[in-house]
């Protein structure tokens, strides 16, 4: 992160209290199903009770799937030029919950299933305006 | 609950040539396939009580379609649902002549994507609620996560998986290099679409469907009254559609190595149908091979293949025109690209003819039952549709 102006993707994702981003996720007590981002309601269709609460997810998780974008995403995702392919990946955490981001200093080469990482936070594009759009993003451990 | 089965049936169908069609306007391939549709049926256009319009990029209301056809103040419909929008312009018109409302009516599906500027499916929802997790990827490259998440399931590795992918490629376009009406009408290798440059790994650019303008109709009647107008009309005997309402990839129930929409909507088909064996069952299949990857999974989601297991009937070349359940046998969203309202309607042409005994070149041997299967959206809340049609009653 330079010296842009940062503008947060949205509110209410991230926890940053214990120093390190926690993602901000909601926990139905009723079915056990976890929601990112936070929700006010269950939205498992089994699910008829929806007692709900917000808490933190465990920082770190397992990457369960991947995909490398060999070509950039559509607008309103701005693409460096030139464009280095970016990694995705869907990492499972503990409670169970699956959450997809893209890969903080990942290359193509490097990115396994099975690998632990950790919740980041980071630029995930930067605007034309030049303002850096900061999203969650997963790292190596 | 009440069937479908052998109260509607298809007695005349029309499809334009897919591809970038810059000398035509939307309405002109509208007239041509529903023109087609009508000659085929030997219906006047007066003649029709009802219509369905299936488009996702149109534009609002039924006019768009009724105008360029002049159906002046008969009720047309226009629907949308995802990728199975063309289906659900089918299903409309079937379920109206089912419930006894009109005796002959018109389904239409159409789409011109090219001079838009259209590359690939767009980014549709804003940067919003829950979708924040999905707004920085591809589509392609939700695919590909399909791709990775099966191969580590099954034990595949990179060269494996990426040499069966490309088979069901080189079969798509083999089967379009037969079709005249085909967007892509060459064949490729093996070679070729292993080495094709890398779209969203492990997708290369011959894994993925390419965009073309196209449109196709259907004629539909009350299944008595079908040999009035031929001797050889198609009675549906399903369609379904099954929708998702999980939370996309993000379901904790997925494993990103099937799609369960796909799954169901074939269950709720079958049933309908009074299907017991799908694999022996089913003659020839016009399936969603927006992916080769999607292709490959609905394989095993309509239980044409065990779970996993997909790649001894891929090596056996079973989906092949020669093969034991032909699939994609006109080339597939492969060849034709998907105009999305109008594939699921491009597809029924294909199991029309194919079930007449009219595909040429690439017709199955004696056919019974065909299948078209439309998916769109993410496995979890996805929109799948899936119809069923014989040649005979009963
Ligand atoms: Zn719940």
């Amino acid at each position: 992160m330079g010296e842009n102006k940062q503008v947060l993707i949205g509110e209410n994702l991230f926890d940053m209290s214990g120093g390190e981003p926690a993602l901000i996720v909601t926990h139905c007590k009723s079915c056990g199903d976890y929601f990112f981002p936070k929700t006010f309601t269950c939205h498992n269709p089994e699910c008829k009770e929806k007692d709900v609460e917000d808490t933190l997810l465990s920082r770190r998780g397992v990457i369960e799937n991947y995909s490398i974008m060999n070509y950039p995403p559509p607008p309103p995702f701005v693409a460096k030029d030139p464009y280095e392919p970016i990694v995705c990946a869907a990492v499972k955490f503990p409670e169970g919950i699956v959450i997809i981001g893209m890969m903080e200093n990942m290359t193509a080469d490097q990115v396994k299933i099975g690998m632990e990482v950790e919740v980041t936070v980071g630029t995930l594009y930067t605007n034309k305006n030049g303002e850096d759009i900061i999203a969650w993003k997963f790292k190596a451990v | 609950m009440n069937s479908i089965k052998d109260k509607v049936a298809i007695v005349g169908m029309g499809c334009v040539k897919f591809g970038e069609n810059w000398d035509k306007s939307l309405e002109d391939m509208i007239i041509d396939a529903a023109y087609e549709a009508f000659e085929d049926a030997g219906v006047d256009p007066k003649d029709i009580q009802a219509a369905w319009w299936g488009s996702v990029f149109a534009g609002e209301s039924g006019s768009i379609m009724s105008t360029p056809l002049k159906l002046a103040y008969i009720p047309v419909t226009h629907v949308e649902n995802q990728c199975a929008t063309g289906s659900e312009a089918i299903r409309g018109a079937a379920y109206a002549v089912a419930a006894g409302i009109y005796d002959l009516v018109l389904a239409v599906g159409a789409e011109k994507l090219k001079d838009t500027g259209y590359s690939g499916l767009p980014q549709t929802r804003p940067v919003a609620t829950w979708s924040y997790r999905l707004t920085t990827q591809t589509p392609a490259a939700g695919f590909a996560m399909m791709a990775t998440g099966y191969f580590a399931k099954y034990g595949l590795d990179f060269d494996e998986g990426k040499r069966l992918l490309a088979r069901i490629a080189v079969k798509n376009h083999h089967n379009g290099s037969l079709n005249p009406k085909a967007h892509f009408q060459r064949e490729i290798t093996l070679e070729q679409a292993i080495n094709a440059p890398m779209i969203a790994y492990p997708l290369g650019l011959y894994d993925a469907c390419g965009v073309s303008d196209g449109a196709a109709a259907a004629v539909l009647c009350r299944a008595d009254l079908a040999k009035s107008f031929r001797t050889d009309p198609i009675y549906i005997k399903a369609v379904s559609i099954c929708q998702g309402a999980r939370e996309g990839w993000l379901s904790q129930v997925y494993d990103l190595a099937h799609v369960e929409e796909t799954y169901r909507g074939g269950i709720a088909a079958y049933q309908e149908a009074g299907i017991k064996n799908p694999r022996k069952e089913i003659s020839v299949a016009e399936v969603h091979d927006c992916f080769s990857i999607t292709e490959l999974t609905i394989m095993e989601d309509l239980q044409f293949s065990p779970r996993g297991r997909v790649r001894e009937d891929i090596e056996a070349r079973t989906f092949t025109l020669e093969g034991e359940l032909p699939v994609n046998t006109d080339g597939g969203l492969k060849c034709f690209g998907h105009p999305i309202g109008a594939t699921g309607l491009r597809m029924l042409y294909e199991v029309y003819k194919q079930l007449q005994g009219k595909a040429g070149p690439r017709q199955v041997k004696n056919p019974r039952l065909g299948l078209t299967h439309n998916q769109g959206g993410e496995p979890g809340s996805a929109t799948v549709s899936v119809l069923i049609a014989g040649n005979e009653l009963g």
